[in-house]
C-alpha cells in the first residue's frame, strides 16, 4: 500500500476512533477524580452506572428511552453539516416541532392508530422543518448567518410555545402549563409490545425504531441520491457546486429544512411514547444543545449519532439511577462529563487533523 | 393609561439601568471577542460561572468586593479555555463555545447541589450603595468609556481591532495574531464574568440554576444590534434592559410578556437581514489563524 492511502486510513481511524475514545475516557478520568473527592469510590460508581443500564432489558429499555431524543437533534445538526450548514437551532425546532405534533395528537381525536400516529409525527417534522428553513431562506435572500439567526430562533420558539401553550392550550386549574393529552391513535407503542422477549410497560418505543429506519433513510439519500450528492457537493465546495448547475439556495433551504424536521421529531419520544402523553416544555430544555455534542461524537455519520446517542442516555440514565445508592454525587456530574466530551473532542480532532498534516508533508 | 405614567417615573429608569448592566458588559465582552476574529456565544455560560464564584465567594469571605473580583476571575478563567481551545487548537469557536456553556450549566449547578444542598443559594452581603446604586454600575459606565478610548484611541486597541478585520496583515507587521485573540478572549470573559457578579451579589442577591436565563445572548444580540460599537452595544443593551424592566415592573394591556421577551432575538434578525441598517461583522470573525511555511 502506498504511503498516501496509508494515512488515509490513518486519518479515519484517528479521527473516528481514537479521537472519540480518548474524549470519552477523559471525561471519565475528570468525572472519577470529581467524584473520589467527593469521598465515593469512582470504580464502584461507573460500574453501578453499567449496571443499572445494561444489567437487565429493562434497563437497556430504559437507556434507550433517554437516548432516542439525541438521535433526533443530533441528527438535525449533523445533516445540515453535510451542506456546510451550521443549525444551532435544534432546541428552538425541537420546541415548535413538539407543540405541532402534540397539538395533532389532542385535535384529531377521533383519528385511530397508526394514522394519527404517523400525522403526528408529519406534523413534528413540519414544525421544525418550518422552524429550520426561516434561517435557511434568510440566508440565501439576505446572508444573514445561520449560527447567530438560529441562536436567535431558539429564544424565540422558546417565547412562543410558552406563549402559546399558556394562553391558548392550557387548562389553568392545571398548575403546571402543558398541553392537553394527545388521543390514543397518537400513542408510540412500547417495544415490549412489538418485541416478546422485551419486558413489557417499558418506556422504550417505536420512536428507537423510527430514529433507525431514518438513519439508514438518510445514509440512502446522501449516498445513493441525486438530491443527496448536491447537497454534499454544496458542503464540500458551494463554488464549484454552483459552477455544476446546482441550485445551492434551492438545497440550502432544503437542507436547513430536513435539518429543522429531524429535530421537531425529538419531543414525540416523550409525548407519544409511554408516560404523560402532553408537551410539557421544561422537561426538554437543552436537548438541543447537547444534540450538537451527539452529533459531533458520532462524527456525523447516522450510525455513529445511534452510538452517541446512546452513550448520552447511558450517562443519562446511569445518573438518574445512581443517585439512589450514592446521594452524595448529584447526577449533574453526567452534564459536566458531557461537555467536557464535546471540549475534548473538538481538540483531539484538531490535532489529529495536525498530525496527519506533518506526515502527509514528510510523504 | 395609568400604565404610560409609570414607564416615565424614575424608578423605571433605574430599574432599566440595573437590567442593562449584565447585558452591557456581556455585549461588551462579546465586542472585544470579536473584534479579535474569535466569535464568543460563551458569554451566557461565563455569566453563570461569575455569578456562582461570585456568591460563594462572597458567602465564604464575607467580602462582595472579593466576590465580584473573584467572578472576574472566573470569567477569564472561561475565557483562557475558550482561547486555548479556538485560538491555539483552532477548535471551532461555535462548538468550543456551546461545550462552556454546557459546562456551565452542569458545574455551577452541581457544586451548588454539593456546597449547599440546593441549588439557589442566597449571598450574605452586597457592595454598600453609592447615592442608593450598586458601584458595579459606575465602574461598568467607565469601563464603556476606557474602552470606547482604548479600541479607536490607542495603539494596542487598534491592533486588536486590526486583527479581527485581516489577520494576515497583523501578522505581517510583526504583531503576534494570537496574542490579540487571547487578549481579546480574556477581556471578554473578565467582561462577561464581572456582569455574572454583579447579576448575582448586587442585583438578584441570591445564585440559582441557570440564572443567566439568556442574558449572555442577549448581550450577542445587542453587541450586532450596535454594529460592533461600545457604544451601540451599550444603546441596544439598554433598550433591552428597559423592555425587560417593563415586564416586571407593568403589564401593558394587548402585548404579552412573551412578546417582550422575544423582543431582543426578533430585532436582531431584523437587523442581520438588513431591515433596520445593515449590520457588518469584523472580517476574520470565527476564521483560525494558519500561518503558511
Amino acid at each position: 500500500m502506498n504511503s498516501e492511502g496509508r494515512n488515509e486510513i490513518l486519518f479515519k481511524v484517528l479521527m473516528n476512533g481514537v479521537a472519540p475514545l480518548v474524549a470519552i475516557l477523559i471525561a471519565f478520568g475528570i468525572g472519577g477524580i470529581v467524584i473520589t473527592f467527593l469521598g465515593t469510590n469512582p470504580v464502584q460508581f461507573f460500574s453501578k452506572m453499567v449496571e443499572i443500564n445494561l444489567g437487565s432489558l429493562r434497563g437497556v429499555s430504559q437507556m434507550i428511552y433517554r437516548a432516542t431524543p439525541y438521535f433526533f437533534t443530533a441528527m438535525a445538526l449533523s445533516f445540515a453539516f453535510k451542506a456546510g450548514l451550521f443549525n444551532i437551532g435544534a432546541e428552538g425546532q425541537m420546541f415548535i416541532g413538539g407543540l405541532s405534533l402534540a397539538w395533532v395528537g389532542f385535535t384529531f381525536k377521533f383519528l385511530p392508530f397508526p394514522i394519527l400516529f404517523i400525522l403526528c409525527l408529519a406534523a413534528g417534522f413540519l414544525g421544525g422543518a418550518l422552524w429550520g428553513a426561516i434561517p435557511g431562506y434568510l440566508k440565501v435572500k439576505r446572508g444573514a448567518h445561520e449560527v447567530i439567526t438560529t441562536i436567535m430562533m431558539n429564544f424565540i420558539a422558546i417565547a412562543m410555545v410558552q406563549y402559546l401553550v399558556q394562553n391558548h392550550f392550557m387548562n389553568p386549574e392545571w398548575g403546571i402549563p402543558h398541553t392537553p393529552t394527545v388521543a390514543k391513535g397518537a400513542y408510540s407503542p412500547s417495544l415490549g409490545k412489538i418485541f416478546p422477549w422485551f419486558p413489557a410497560h417499558t418506556r422504550a418505543n417505536v420512536m428507537f425504531l423510527v430514529a433507525i429506519i431514518l438513519a439508514v433513510l438518510t445514509i440512502i439519500l446522501l449516498q445513493k441520491t441525486k438530491l443527496g450528492y448536491e447537497i454534499r457537493a454544496t458542503g464540500l465546495n458551494p463554488n464549484s457546486a454552483e459552477y455544476a448547475g446546482i441550485d445551492i439556495s434551492k438545497r440550502t433551504v432544503m437542507t436547513m429544512a430536513i435539518s429543522g424536521g429531524f429535530a421537531g421529531m425529538a419531543t414525540a419520544n416523550f409525548i407519544l411514547g409511554p408516560g404523560s402523553h402532553y408537551f410539557l416544555k421544561s422537561e426538554y430544555g437543552g436537548i438541543g444543545f447537547s444534540g450538537i455534542a451527539v452529533g459531533l461524537l458520532g462524527r456525523n455519520n447516522p450510525l455513529g449519532i445511534i452510538l452517541a446517542a446512546m452513550l448520552f442516555g447511558f450517562l443519562e440514565n446511569g445518573g438518574l439511577g445512581v443517585q439512589l445508592f450514592f446521594p452524595n454525587v448529584p447526577r449533574q456530574i453526567v452534564e459536566i462529563m458531557q461537555a467536557i466530551i464535546l471540549i475534548i473532542l473538538v481538540i483531539v480532532l484538531e490535532l489529529s487533523r495536525k498530525f496527519i498534516k506533518r506526515l502527509q508533508k514528510r510523504g | 393609561m395609568d400604565w404610560i405614567l409609570e414607564i416615565l417615573t424614575i424608578s423605571t429608569f433605574l430599574a432599566t439601568i440595573r437590567m442593562a448592566v449584565p447585558i452591557a458588559l456581556a455585549a461588551l465582552g462579546g465586542l472585544f471577542s470579536e473584534s479579535t476574529g474569535v466569535i464568543n456565544i460563551a458569554l451566557e455560560g461565563i455569566i453563570l460561572m461569575g455569578a456562582f464564584t461570585g456568591t460563594i465567594i462572597t458567602n465564604i469571605t464575607g467580602s462582595p468586593l472579593l466576590g465580584i473580583l473573584m467572578a472576574v476571575v472566573a470569567g477569564i478563567g472561561m475565557g483562557l479555555i475558550h482561547a486555548v481551545a479556538s485560538v491555539t487548537f483552532k477548535a471551532n469557536h461555535i462548538i468550543s463555545g456551546v461545550a462552556l456553556n454546557l459546562f456551565a450549566t452542569g458545574t455551577t449547578f452541581f457544586l451548588a447541589l454539593v456546597l449547599t444542598g440546593g441549588s439557589q443559594i442566597a449571598v450574605s452581603e452586597s457592595l454598600p450603595r453609592l447615592w442608593s446604586i450598586s458601584p458595579v454600575i459606575y465602574l461598568t459606565i467607565a469601563i464603556f468609556f476606557a474602552s470606547g478610548f482604548f479600541l479607536y484611541r490607542t495603539r494596542l486597541g487598534l491592533r486588536l481591532r486590526a486583527t479581527g478585520e485581516h489577520m494576515a496583515a497583523v501578522d505581517s507587521v510583526g504583531i503576534s495574531v494570537i496574542k490579540m485573540r487571547y487578549m481579546g478572549v480574556l477581556i471578554s470573559g473578565a467582561l462577561a464574568g464581572l456582569g455574572g457578579g454583579y447579576l448575582a451579589i448586587e442585583q438578584a442577591n441570591f445564585f440559582t440554576k441557570g440564572m443567566s436565563a439568556g442574558r449572555g445572548f442577549i448581550g450577542l444580540a445587542s453587541m450586532i444590534f450596535g454594529k460592533w460599537t461600545p457604544w451601540g452595544a451599550a444603546g441596544a443593551a439598554s433598550l433591552f434592559g428597559f423592555a425587560q424592566a417593563l415586564q416586571f415592573r407593568i403589564s401593558i394591556p394587548f402585548i404579552p410578556d412573551e412578546f417582550i421577551q422575544m423582543l431582543p432575538y426578533l430585532i436582531t434578525i431584523l437587523v442581520l437581514v438588513g431591515a433596520v441598517g445593515r449590520a457588518t461583522p469584523p472580517a476574520e470573525d470565527g476564521n483560525h489563524f494558519l500561518k503558511e511555511g
